[in-house]
């Protein structure tokens, strides 16, 4: 029994890093805000060299033959970093539901762009029409009741509207959906791809938690007042390092999640609501004590800490708000309890 | 990642199985503060030994299976399964022996490593005073060295276990013109000394688990004394670290707390969406203490330096632990405050939720474990 991840991924989790803070830097991510729907992405070839979109393809089809135990901790980084790029819906949910439940045209027409790092793919999986890059995306993965379709661009029409967080690329969108584009009409296929989904949100909120506690810790050992650095006060030391504590307990629940859903697991759904909800609940923590604890400068447009703030808002409640994976998940331990 | 058992641990585990299964006896036993309770207790911790499951973190050569931290805590989540006694000498076991264990001498080792494994001898811990609690190095129990003997005056406060108890490991400060953290020695004192008293703390949810000691003129060989005189801060600390791994607060045994609990829940709120989202909060919390363990416990048993989580567990659990009680208590609704809202139940519910209200202070207070917390993981400056 061993509940850490290995040598290979941790030294992964490196070189996504390194990259990551070569290439992306807040004045970078600025840039990328301010293109808002015009953006071109110079990050992607980036991610594309390190291995990361090919990673969960079958070896089949190209691919790194990966499972979501394999990017954890690089979604982690991705987070962090405030990527600006369809990461998980690309890289996580795109590959996982179609070389489980793709036709066999989908996965031979599909899986090789994935694992080249040619296609963007985005997802709508919610009530709301609404799609992050659905107005770039090659391909959108749409969920109709219990039915999962795979939707190319030339049957997508995308309304580009604005959003909070610009580097997100909102647009609402409506699908020509038939015969031609579905992908799966089983439950258990739209279950995946949700939980794919929340487990790689949680991922991201993870490594974005992390950074405001960083950025706020930095803050506070810089910030002087009363003549003295304001991060000696113990009324702020303590509320941050709650925000620690939290995010520790959420990213012990995102590992395990990633292992059940490697293993298969039977409690894989329970294991993400908890790691959703647990996320959520860290990335708001966080967010609230950073932009309190940096005082009037956080509520700058000139300041920095917006980008993640931001984006945070908006992944806390996609795939699935606290309420909804709370409410999930206690129907399913209390059907054993209360039956 | 692999969170099956290896084949060792498998037989390990079945091992332990198979013995609680055919030993752990059927009736529950009265409180170990009673005479009939405390013999049956000892008997049961006799049958441990025998079977050599006393001790299994302790080396082999001092009577224990040798097992990291992952088999132990294999060991407390098979105990916990099969219900068996609560253990009676915690701090013997997971306190005082590792640290003479690990800084004791020979002669110490053998004196009394054997009689905590059979309970032939009790322990309990003399570290808090009264004027001496976050800030522990403040102590001011006096230990004046004389010759072979160490004249010990003074008072220790929130004692466990000390009305049975027969031995002390104490802090007492044997150079008061030192710095505070010099100056301290760790003793080993015979609670059956002339000059030792033991009053019990009446505590505010009418039980009483702690109590005072007060030494006048306690003679204690030097001999009695753990890594050196003066030394005892740095040996103090050794013993805390041992503190951490309190092998028995486990997610299984929080989960039969939520289990207790939701029993609790009226016919009429299970399918209130607010007493629900509460409910999957509380398992979500308690599956995540078990994964921030687990995190902790594979570092350890590779030997690799534990990340920040390891330092969080206490802080995660005491408080996780109140809210379960807490919710209980309203589910109770007025009958909350009878101290026997069930007819026959020994023990109420909110005598619990005080009694957890003592995890926040103890062991180091939630302030302080904020303090170490932002100090040592995070990087802030100390002071204020």
């Amino acid at each position: 029994m061993h509940f850490d991840l290995d040598e290979l991924q941790y030294e992964f989790r490196d070189a996504v890093r390194k990259v990551l803070s070569a290439e992306l830097s807040p004045a970078h991510l600025r840039a990328i805000w301010e293109e808002g729907h015009d953006y071109s992405s110079t990050i992607w070839p980036h991610l594309v060299s390190l291995g990361l979109p090919e990673l969960l393809v079958p070896g089949a089809h190209g691919g790194g033959d990966g499972a979501p135990v394999d990017v954890v901790l690089l979604l982690e980084e991705c987070g962090y970093a405030c990527l600006p790029e369809p990461i998980v819906e690309t890289g996580l949910i795109a590959p996982l539901v179609l070389s489980r439940f793709g036709t066999e045209q989908q996965q031979a027409e599909w899986l090789p762009r994935l694992a080249a790092g040619e296609a963007i793919v985005a997802t709508c999986l919610g009530e709301d029409h609404l799609v992050a890059d659905g107005a770039r995306a090659d391909a959108v993965l749409v969920r109709k009741d219990d039915e999962l379709h795979w939707v190319p661009r030339t049957a997508v029409h995308a309304t580009p509207v604005e959003g909070i967080d610009p580097s997100r690329r909102l647009a609402l969108c409506e699908f020509e959906l038939g015969a031609d584009t579905l992908l799966a009409a089983d439950p258990e296929a739209v279950r995946a791809a949700q939980d794919a989904g929340a487990f790689g949100t949680s991922a991201l909120l993870v490594g974005l938690a992390q950074r405001l506690t960083e950025t706020t810790r930095d803050y506070l050992l810089e910030r002087q007042q009363f003549g003295r650095p304001i991060g000696s006060f113990q009324a702020l030391k303590h509320r941050l390092a709650d925000v620690a504590v939290q995010t520790e307990a959420a990213r012990s629940l995102v590992w395990y999640a990633s292992y059940a859903l490697s293993e298969g697991s039977a409690d894989a759904s329970r294991a993400v609501h908890m790691a959703k909800a647990a996320a959520n609940e860290a990335a708001f923590a966080a967010n609230y004590a950073a932009l309190q604890l940096h005082g009037g400068i956080g509520f700058t447009w000139e300041h920095d800490l917006h980008f993640w703030l931001q984006r945070g808002k908006a992944l806390e409640r996609s795939f699935g708000s606290t309420a909804h994976h709370r409410t999930a998940l206690a129907d399913d331990i209390l059907a054993e309890v209360w039956s | 990642m692999d969170l099956r058992l290896t084949p060792s641990q498998t037989d390990f585990r079945n091992e332990i199985r198979t013995w609680l299964e055919e030993n752990v006896p059927t009736e529950k036993f009265q409180p170990p503060s009673t005479e009939e309770g405390f013999a049956r207790h000892r008997e049961w911790e006799r049958a441990l030994h025998g079977a050599g499951f006393a001790a299994v973190h302790w080396p082999v050569e001092y009577g224990g299976r040798g097992m990291d931290p992952i088999n132990t805590a294999i060991f407390y989540d098979e105990y916990l399964r099969a219900n068996a006694p609560a253990r009676l000498n915690r701090l013997a076991l997971g306190l005082a022996g590792p640290t003479l264990i690990e800084l004791g001498d020979a002669d110490q080792r053998s004196r009394w490593l054997p009689n905590m494994l059979t309970c032939d001898d009790i322990w309990c811990q003399g570290f808090s005073e009264p004027g001496a609690g976050s800030d522990l190095a403040g102590l001011r129990t006096r230990g004046e060295v004389s010759g072979d003997t160490v004249l010990v005056n003074g008072q220790k406060i929130w004692t466990s276990h000390s009305r049975f108890a027969d031995w002390i490991f104490a802090l007492v400060r044997t150079d008061p013109d030192a710095p505070k953290h010099k100056g301290i020695t760790f003793l080993m004192i015979d609670r059956h000394s002339p000059g030792v008293e033991v009053r019990p703390i009446r505590q505010m949810n009418h039980q009483a688990d702690f109590a005072e000691l007060f030494f006048t003129d306690v003679e204690v060989p030097v001999a009695n004394v753990i890594g050196g005189i003066d030394n005892g801060w740095r040996v103090a600390m050794a013993t805390l670290t041992h503190e951490r791994s309190s092998n028995l607060n486990t997610a299984a045994h929080f989960h039969q707390v939520l289990a207790e609990v939701l029993a609790l829940v009226p016919e009429n709120l299970r399918r209130d969406p607010v007493v629900r989202l509460q409910i999957a909060r509380f398992h979500e919390e308690i599956e995540a203490y078990r994964y921030i363990t687990l995190r902790t416990l594979s570092s350890l048993s590779t030997g690799k330096q534990p990340g920040p989580q390891s330092a969080m567990g206490k802080l995660w659990w005491s408080e996780m632990q109140t809210r379960i009680f807490e919710f209980g208590l309203s589910m109770l609704g007025e009958r909350a405050e009878l101290l026997e809202p069930t007819p026959g139940e020994k023990s109420a519910l909110i005598q619990s939720y005080w009694l957890s209200r003592a995890s926040h202070i103890y062991a180091g207070s939630n302030e302080i474990q904020r303090n170490i917390i932002s100090e040592r993981v995070l990087g802030l400056p100390k002071g204020n």
